[in-house]
């Protein structure tokens, strides 16, 4: 009768010890991949909250492309920027990485001499775009405004 | 004890065994099963986070084509770091609040290939066909993906 209680018991403490390591496990498992998504979240949405880009300047190259200078002052980011010229994607420029206070000049499609009012779609990797209103006044182009919208407005 | 003493202790100790072993799978059938659903919350939540998109268009120059039907474009890039489920199926355009079928939405890469997923870092296309121009001023656009995160953009025609 005393082995009987004795195995049964010995049998019903196993099972939980080991029911109690799976779920250890399971919950371990979970746990990390949850932290891993949470680090990444978190990255994306202070790099949108911290966007930021000044020193915004256009600059002509041919009757079709420009040059656009501008000084990152966000966080550092991945230096993909997709290209919308009044709307239209027309390019995407790879700059390896956008660091805090570098200054960065691209080429992209956007020369228009005609004195009408452009305006450029500069789209970082994190969702931030940046909106460059300009006109060429006859000799150069001019900056008309800067704006900047991150995914984090309406939702 | 009888002469039946030890058969009797024999069978004792099978049935003990047995109920033992019945609570044993019992327990750990529900560990089992409370293990898979904590993995398969941990997954949905990750997935949440690691998901995410942005509306790229500029708000005050919405590309439009066609003199009725009217194809407005939309850009939306992918800034997760999830492949994202790019087709009718799986995303919902809502335009002033009202759901565009999917035979209105076309899914492409910038280059105007069909396309049914969005790699990180990736620009897809979604026009959107409509009988009737929208009317000047401001309209809301949102998009939602399968598992329910979804952007807004209010923009100008």
């Amino acid at each position: 009768m005393g082995f009987s209680v004795s195995a049964s018991a010995a049998i019903i403490l196993i099972s939980f010890l080991v029911g109690l390591g799976t779920l250890y496990v399971a919950w371990e498992n979970s746990y990390l991949e949850v932290q891993a998504a949470k680090e990444f979240w978190y990255s994306l949405r202070s790099s949108q909250l911290h966007f930021d880009v000044g020193n915004v300047s256009v600059s002509y190259v041919n009757a079709t492309h420009v040059d656009v200078t501008f000084t990152y002052l966000g966080q550092t980011l991945e230096g993909k920027i997709d290209v919308l010229h009044n709307g239209i994607y027309v390019s995407s420029v790879d700059v390896s990485y956008l660091i805090p206070g570098a200054s960065y000049t691209i080429t992209v499609p956007g020369g228009d001499t005609s004195g009408s009012l452009n305006h450029l779609t500069l789209a970082f990797n994190n969702g931030c775009i940046t909106i460059i209103a300009y006109h060429y006044n006859g000799t150069a182009y001019v900056v008309d405004s800067v704006s900047i919208q991150c995914p984090l407005g309406v939702s | 004890m009888s002469a039946g003493g030890p058969a009797s202790e024999l069978i004792m100790f099978i049935v003990a065994v047995i109920i033992a072993g019945s609570v044993a799978g019992a327990l750990a059938y529900v560990t089992t099963d409370l293990a898979n659903s904590m993995k398969d919350r941990g997954e949905m939540l990750a997935d949440s986070l690691r998901v995410d998109f942005a509306i790229i268009n500029d708000p005050n120059n919405i590309p439009v084509s066609g003199t009725g039907p009217y194809n407005y474009t939309f850009y939306i890039k992918n800034v997760g770091k999830d492949i994202i489920s790019f087709n009718p199926n799986s995303v919902q355009v809502f335009i002033d609040g009202n759901i565009i079928p999917s035979a209105n939405l076309t899914f492409t890469d910038v280059n105007g290939n069909s396309i049914t997923s969005l790699n990180p870092g990736e620009v897809g296309v979604i026009k959107v066909t409509l009988g009737n121009a929208l009317s000047a001023g401001y309209h809301r656009l949102q998009v939602v993906l399968k598992n329910g995160k979804r952007r807004v953009l209010i923009f100008k025609i």
